[in-house]
């Protein structure tokens, strides 16, 4: 299990990542983050609503609410311009940051 | 079954006072999260039981709380509310009611600064109603008949007196013009009213047949005059009477209509009722009854062929105009048909020049009908609806200085809606709604104001019987339009500078520092300040009015009148009206003057036609024996037919001769007593007793046999002029009504009740009129006056202590916001004194700015009213210098409360002060 703080961290690149291809919602989101990570990376959904709350604030998504024939309506949350260029920058980062660990302690995250 | 996680997540949100559009979207997003995992857990093959905890359990409500406070702005309920609306899209009706609900909580949070500025307001907007209902009454509004604007009244001048025509010449006008589509006549006449019971004296109006169709007035009941009715003298004693009378004197009972009543002793039937709004065409006149003009011969002894004498001049004309025709078309065309050969001219009462204005039609807008009445109270009304005015801008500079220290104390919030995005004019929308939600109090409670004010008015003009009727001190509809459109226009007035300052975007400032940017205090100040120079300069330009009012009617009330008013009671009544020939006249007049003289309390009884200040006149011609006029000199004198004692009566002094006695009687030798003006301009320097005159046409002489002092009872403002009296027993006055005039060794007024008692002893049909003392006919000759004294002494105290209230506030903030400053400065060693004198110093300043500007405004202003001066300049110097120091203590009193507060600051508070 990764440390907390790490967690924490990289929970925002997470969010705007996985809505980089199409809009989720917030619970295909979080089920998203637990199923793709084997249950590694588990996502506090009380942590989740306000993070996209304040990611939405910032400009990085934008949620709306869509109504699908027959199902309640749920608000779906799309990466933003400003969003996926820090998404890169995120991306960018972690790269860097995993390329010195491996060069330091031989880890190789692939 | 299945939990309601909506419920459930509303529940445990609730802590956070989200805005609630908000929540509610919160609060569906996470109740949907916790369905996927209950809806999940079951898939899982977990009982209801065991999914739902498991998908509560997945929740840490402690910490979404914690993380959403983080994120999410708290509910503060109006600004958060306005957001919303706006991003919905601009100035719908749901923002403009939003608006109008956040402003009344606003006012409602704050409910003395509300009751004042609304009372405030409530004086201002009140006195503007009243005055404006009076105005509208009495000039503006016009009169209640079909398309007023196409009527035309004919005048003998611009100076719109009204011209008096023969029947015979009304009549070929009429008949003959292509320029009106309906001309009427009518003549104003006293009336004796009487339904068996009790009679009473009335105004009516003898009317052309035409009179209401032309006017298009429909009747309330029954009908108006038929075609028939108009065409054979003395044939259809037929009446309207007015909607008052019946109201009054017939309990609106509709089987008035075939009613028999007695007008002045000549049977009539009640054919019509006239609709309540209807009172007659003169203005300032309430007509109760209207008689054809067939019946005119009817309606008292001697006015027989009035109907054919193309040379008796006496009814008023109105016209309509035809469509397209304007009023100088009609004027020239209606000029030459009284310029055909053979018409007489129109003459004037007395006919003394007629020449000068023979064939000539004088036509005005008759919108109104005829003004003559009610001219002298166009001056005077208009300058209070003026003063009003001014005392409505104190009131309204009031409550804009409320306004801004209170958006002060709001300017956080201000602050915070213009940084989440609210633009400048939504705050100036929605500070301008408050505003006008404040107008709307201000002008509700204004109608209490006003309704009150016209009350006392009404009282006003009850106390004499010497003004025009015209008011009758109901508020209708123009006065509630008129309170409206007041209201509205002081909610911007008093609402736009204020908010146009708050809403600042520098403002913003404020959100970073609690206290303000020096800047903006300044101009907050600056705006406040002006404010409080206004106000001084307002109300000391309405003080002087009131104060050059005051001592004018303080000069007139002083005039001596050359006879005591205080000691006469007058009772008017008129016989000719009620069928006494001049036998039983004579003797009924006797028997009254011996049985008041009787009465306990009473020195002295006389007769007279005409009464002091009564406003009535009798001019007619007289030659003076070997007396040679000037060429174009008219030998006119004031008349007055009198009873032995008058002068003793009146408490006048002879100068020279005697009265007149009772043994000047018809056989006696002709007898006449002049006033000194008389004397003085024929016979300069001589004695004039024993002097002779000849009256009018006539050969006989009457040989004068006293002098009397001049008096002012022509009006305290009228120069005497030459006045002959007669003996009232050689000149019976047939068709004319007669005062009795009774002198008390007290009071006059308790005597009022007996004279009444022996009168209806004699007669108890006879009206009684104009029971009173001479004193009160005195005031109600200075009606004008007194009202203008009354209303402008009322109105400027009120802007003095609106004022006041002003200059207070102003320096009890600028106190405040210095808390710390002054602190420091006692904190340092500063005396008391000085600061005393600073604060002073601050108020006085701004009084002193005040003070210029409303001694040059007044300056100006004043000479407006000169014309309703006496015996003072309206520049007078005193009143100047004196209400100037008035304002000043009341101002400095004003200062006095905040500076003393200033004073007794703790330094140690102060400097902990924020």
């Amino acid at each position: 299990m990764l440390d907390k703080e790490v967690k924490r961290g990289s929970t925002e690149m997470l969010i705007l990542a996985l809505v980089e291809d199409r809009p989720r919602h917030g619970y295909e989101i979080a089920k998203l983050i637990e199923e793709r990570s084997d249950g590694v990376l588990q996502f506090h959904p009380a942590s989740l609503y306000p993070l996209l709350y304040r990611l939405e604030k910032r400009g990085l998504i934008k949620g709306t609410w869509i109504e699908k024939a027959g199902q309640r309506r749920r608000r779906f949350y799309k990466l933003m311009p400003e969003g996926k260029k820090v998404l890169n920058e995120q991306r960018q980062t972690w790269a860097d940051f995993f390329a010195a660990l491996d060069r330091v302690a031989k880890i190789n995250p692939a | 079954m299945k939990p309601n996680w909506n419920h459930i997540v509303g529940e445990h949100l609730a802590v956070l006072r989200l805005p609630p559009e908000r929540e509610i979207e919160i609060v569906e997003e996470i109740a949907l999260h916790l369905e996927g995992a209950y809806e999940d857990a079951l898939a899982d093959g977990l009982s209801e039981a065991e999914a739902e905890a498991r998908a509560a359990q997945s929740y840490d409500w402690r910490l979404l709380e914690c993380e959403l406070s983080r994120v999410e702005i708290p509910w503060r309920p109006p600004i958060v509310a306005i957001e919303l609306i706006e991003r919905k899209g601009g100035m719908r009706m749901e923002s403009f009611i939003q608006d109008l609900r956040f402003g009344v909580r606003m006012l409602m949070k704050q409910p003395g600064f509300t009751l004042i500025a609304a009372l405030t307001l409530a004086l201002g907007i009140g006195a503007n109603t009243a005055i404006f209902t009076l105005l509208d009454k009495v000039l503006i509004r016009p009169l209640p008949v079909e398309q007023p604007h196409e009527l035309v009244t004919f005048v003998r001048d611009a100076s719109g007196d009204p011209g008096i025509y023969s029947y015979p010449l009304y009549a070929d006008l009429r008949d003959r013009n292509e320029v009106l589509s309906g001309l009427v006549a009518y003549f104003q006449r006293p009336f004796s009213l009487s339904d068996g019971s009790q009679s009473e004296r009335v105004t009516g109006q003898i009317v052309s047949g035409n009179y209401f169709a032309v006017l298009g007035v429909r009747p309330a009941i029954g009908r108006f005059f038929l075609p028939e009715e108009d065409r054979t003298p003395g044939s259809h004693p037929v009446v309207v009477t007015s909607h008052g009378l019946w109201r009054r004197r017939f309990a609106a009972d509709p089987a008035v209509i075939g009613k028999a009543v007695s007008l002045n002793n000549y049977r009539y039937t009640v054919v019509g009722v006239a609709p309540s709004e209807f009172t007659g065409t003169t203005r300032g006149t309430v007509n109760d009854v209207y008689v054809p003009m067939m019946m005119q011969a009817q309606t008292g002894p001697g006015r027989t062929g009035f109907l054919g004498n193309r040379n008796a001049g006496w009814l008023r004309l109105i016209g309509r105009l035809k469509p397209n025709v304007s009023r100088q078309q009609a004027q020239a065309a209606l000029s030459l048909l009284t310029e055909e050969p053979g018409r007489a001219s129109p003459s004037a009462s007395g006919g003394k020049d007629s020449g000068k204005f023979a064939n000539r039609i004088f036509l005005m807008d008759g919108s109104r009908g005829h003004t003559d009445r009610v001219s002298d109270l166009a001056l005077p009304l208009k300058l209070l609806m003026g003063v009003v005015g001014f005392v409505l801008l104190i009131a309204c500079a009031n409550v804009a200085n409320l306004l801004l220290a209170r958006a002060s104390a709001r300017r956080k919030e201000i602050a915070v809606r213009l940084a989440v995005g609210a633009s400048r004019w939504r705050i100036v929308r929605q500070l301008l709604t408050e505003s006008a939600i404040l107008a709307a109090l201000g002008g509700g409670a204004g109608l209490l104001v006003a309704y009150w004010f016209t009350r006392l008015l009404l009282g006003f003009q009850q106390q004499t019987n010497f003004v025009p009727r015209a008011f009758d001190g109901s508020l209708d509809g123009r006065a509630l339009t008129f309170t409206l459109g007041v209201s509205l226009l002081t909610g911007i007035v008093f609402g736009l500078a204020p908010a146009l300052v708050t809403s600042k975007p520098d403002f913003v400032a404020a959100l970073k520092e609690d206290t303000p940017g020096r800047g903006g205090r300044m101009r907050r100040l600056g705006l406040r300040n002006l404010l409080v120079v206004a106000q001084v300069a307002l109300s000391l330009v309405v003080l002087i009015g009131a104060g050059l009012c005051v001592k004018s009617l303080r000069a007139l009330q002083a005039v001596d009148p050359g006879f005591e008013p205080a000691k006469v009671m007058t009772a008017s009544f008129d016989l000719s009206l009620s069928g006494y020939d001049e036998a039983r006249g004579r003797q009924f007049l006797s028997e009254l003057s011996e049985r008041v003289g009787r009465l306990p309390g009473v020195e002295a009884v006389s007769l007279a036609t005409i009464t002091a200040f009564s406003g009535r006149f009798w001019i007619s011609g007289a030659t003076p024996e070997g007396y040679q006029p000037q060429p174009g000199e008219r030998l006119a004198f004031d008349f007055n037919a009198i009873s032995p004692n008058y002068f003793q009566t009146l408490g006048a002094r002879l100068v020279g001769g005697r009265e007149f006695t009772a043994q000047d009687t018809v056989d006696a030798p002709r007898v006449v007593i002049i006033n000194e003006a008389a004397a003085r301009r024929y016979w300069p320097g001589q004695d004039a007793t024993g002097k002779r005159i000849i009256r009018g046409r006539g050969t006989e002489f009457a040989e004068i046999v006293g002098v009397v002092r001049d008096g002012k009872e022509k009006g305290l403002t009228v120069d005497p002029r030459p006045v002959i009296y007669l003996p009232l027993l050689q000149n019976y006055v047939r068709d004319q009504d007669l005062t009795l005039h009774v002198r008390a060794a007290t009071d006059a007024q308790t005597l009022l009740a007996a004279v009444r008692r022996e009168a209806q002893s004699l007669d108890p049909q006879l009206p009684l009129y104009n029971l009173g003392t001479l004193a009160q006919q005195k005031d109600g000759s200075l009606y004008t006056e007194r009202l203008a004294a009354a209303l402008l002494t009322l109105f400027g105290l009120l802007a003095l202590s609106l004022a006041a209230v002003g200059i207070y506030g102003v320096l009890s903030y600028a106190v405040t916001e210095r808390t710390r400053e002054l602190g420091i400065r006692l904190a340092l060693g500063a005396q008391p004194r000085s600061l005393l004198k600073l604060v002073v110093g601050q108020g006085l300043v701004l009084v002193l700015i005040g003070l210029a500007i409303g001694v040059s405004a007044a300056f100006t202003l004043t000479r407006l009213i000169e014309k309703l001066l006496f015996g003072v300049s309206p520049t007078d110097p005193l009143t100047f210098v004196s209400i100037s120091l008035l304002l000043t203590a009341v101002a400095l009193a004003a200062c006095w409360i905040p500076a003393r507060r200033a004073t007794r600051v703790n330094p140690l508070v102060a400097l902990r002060h924020e």
